[in-house]
C-alpha cells in the first residue's frame, strides 16, 4: 500500500489542471486530478484522499462536495476550495474546510498541499486505491525496467 | 503616525488554537509565510498553558473545541487587563454563538475561512493592536568615537 498521503486536484481549466499537477507531483505526496465533477465524485469515492483541492467555479462543483461529504461521511478529507475572488457565494463549513481566491500563488498552495496533507489523519478502513497518476507518470518517465 | 524607537519593533507572534490538525498546518504555513512567528494549541488548556509562558499579539481562535473550548478559554482571559491580554480573532463554523463580550474579541471570521481574507486580517490586527516589544538588545547610548580630533 503507498504510505504517501494522497490528493485530489479537480479543475476543469486544463492549463490549471496540468500546471498544479506538474507543480504537486514533485512533492512527497501522490496527485490525482479530475477535470469533471462527475469525475471528481468517482475518484473520490473509491480512494481516501488526504485532501481535495477543488475549483468551486466548476460546474457541479459544489453538488459534488456535496454528495462526496453525504457518500463518504466517514471520509477524514481536508478541503480547500480555489474560486474566484469576488465570489461570496456560501460554503457549508461542514463539508469545505478552507477557501483560496485566485489568482493563485502556486507556491503557497504547493507548501499548503504539503503541509495539510500529512496531518490528515488516515482512515480507519483505508480503500484498495489504484497507483496514482503521479506515481504512474513516475514509472512512466523513468521507463520499462530491463534486467541484464 | 505614533512615535517608535528604532530599535523596538512589533511584536508578531500569534498562537493558532483549534483542535483541527489540518487546519493548524494551513494556518501555521500561511502565517509563517507572511514573517510571523507562530505556534499553536489543541484545545484552551493548551492554549492557557502558552499564554502563560509567552506573550502573543494575536490569537486565532476557534471556538467549537474538546477538553476547553474557546468560549471557557475567552472567560478565563476576561480577567486580564485590557493592555495584558492578547487580541482574539475567532474563527468558526457554528450558526449559533453565544455571546461574547466584544472588547474581548477584535475580529471574527466564519468558517470555511478564505485563506487570503484571514491573513489580511491578521496583518491588520497585528498592525493596529501590537503591544511593543521590549528591545531583545539594550540601545547603544555611547556616543560616537571622533574618527579624527582637532
Amino acid at each position: 500500500m503507498n504510505s504517501e498521503p494522497r490528493v485530489l486536484i479537480v479543475e476543469s481549466n486544463d492549463i490549471l489542471r496540468v500546471m498544479l499537477f506538474t507543480v504537486l507531483r514533485h512533492q512527497p505526496i501522490a496527485v490525482d486530478t479530475a477535470a469533471s465533477a462527475e469525475e471528481a465524485l468517482k475518484r473520490a469515492t473509491s480512494c481516501d484522499y488526504a485532501l481535495i483541492v477543488v475549483d468551486t467555479d466548476m460546474s457541479e462543483a459544489v453538488e459534488f462536495l456535496t454528495r462526496f461529504r453525504a457518500d463518504r461521511p466517514e471520509a477524514t478529507t481536508f478541503i480547500i476550495a480555489v474560486r474566484d475572488g469576488r465570489s461570496d457565494a456560501f460554503l457549508d463549513p461542514e463539508i469545505v474546510s478552507a477557501v483560496l481566491s485566485k489568482p493563485l500563488e502556486i507556491d503557497t498552495l504547493a507548501e499548503l498541499v504539503r503541509e495539510c496533507a500529512f496531518v490528515v489523519p488516515p482512515p480507519e478502513d483505508p480503500l484498495n486505491c489504484p497507483p496514482s497518476e503521479s506515481e504512474l507518470r513516475m514509472k512512466m518517465e523513468r521507463g520499462p525496467y530491463i534486467a541484464n | 503616525m505614533a512615535w517608535r524607537p528604532q530599535n523596538m519593533r512589533l511584536e508578531t507572534r500569534i498562537l493558532v488554537v483549534d483542535d483541527d490538525d489540518a487546519i493548524r498546518a494551513l494556518l501555521r504555513t500561511v502565517l509563517r509565510r507572511r514573517g510571523f512567528v507562530v505556534e499553536t494549541a489543541r484545545n484552551g488548556i493548551e492554549a492557557l498553558e502558552q499564554l502563560g509562558a509567552s506573550r502573543y499579539a494575536l490569537v486565532v481562535l476557534d471556538l467549537m473545541m474538546p477538553e476547553m473550548n474557546g468560549y471557557d478559554l475567552l472567560r478565563n482571559l476576561e480577567d486580564q487587563s485590557f493592555t495584558a491580554r492578547p487580541r482574539v480573532l475567532i474563527l468558526t463554523a457554528g450558526l449559533n454563538l453565544q455571546p461574547v463580550r466584544s472588547d474581548l474579541i477584535v475580529a471574527c471570521l466564519p468558517k470555511p475561512f478564505d485563506i487570503d481574507l484571514l491573513v489580511d486580517t491578521v496583518t491588520g490586527c497585528i498592525g493596529a493592536t501590537a503591544p511593543l516589544r521590549q528591545p531583545d538588545v539594550a540601545p547603544d547610548t555611547t556616543l560616537p568615537m571622533p574618527s579624527r580630533l582637532n
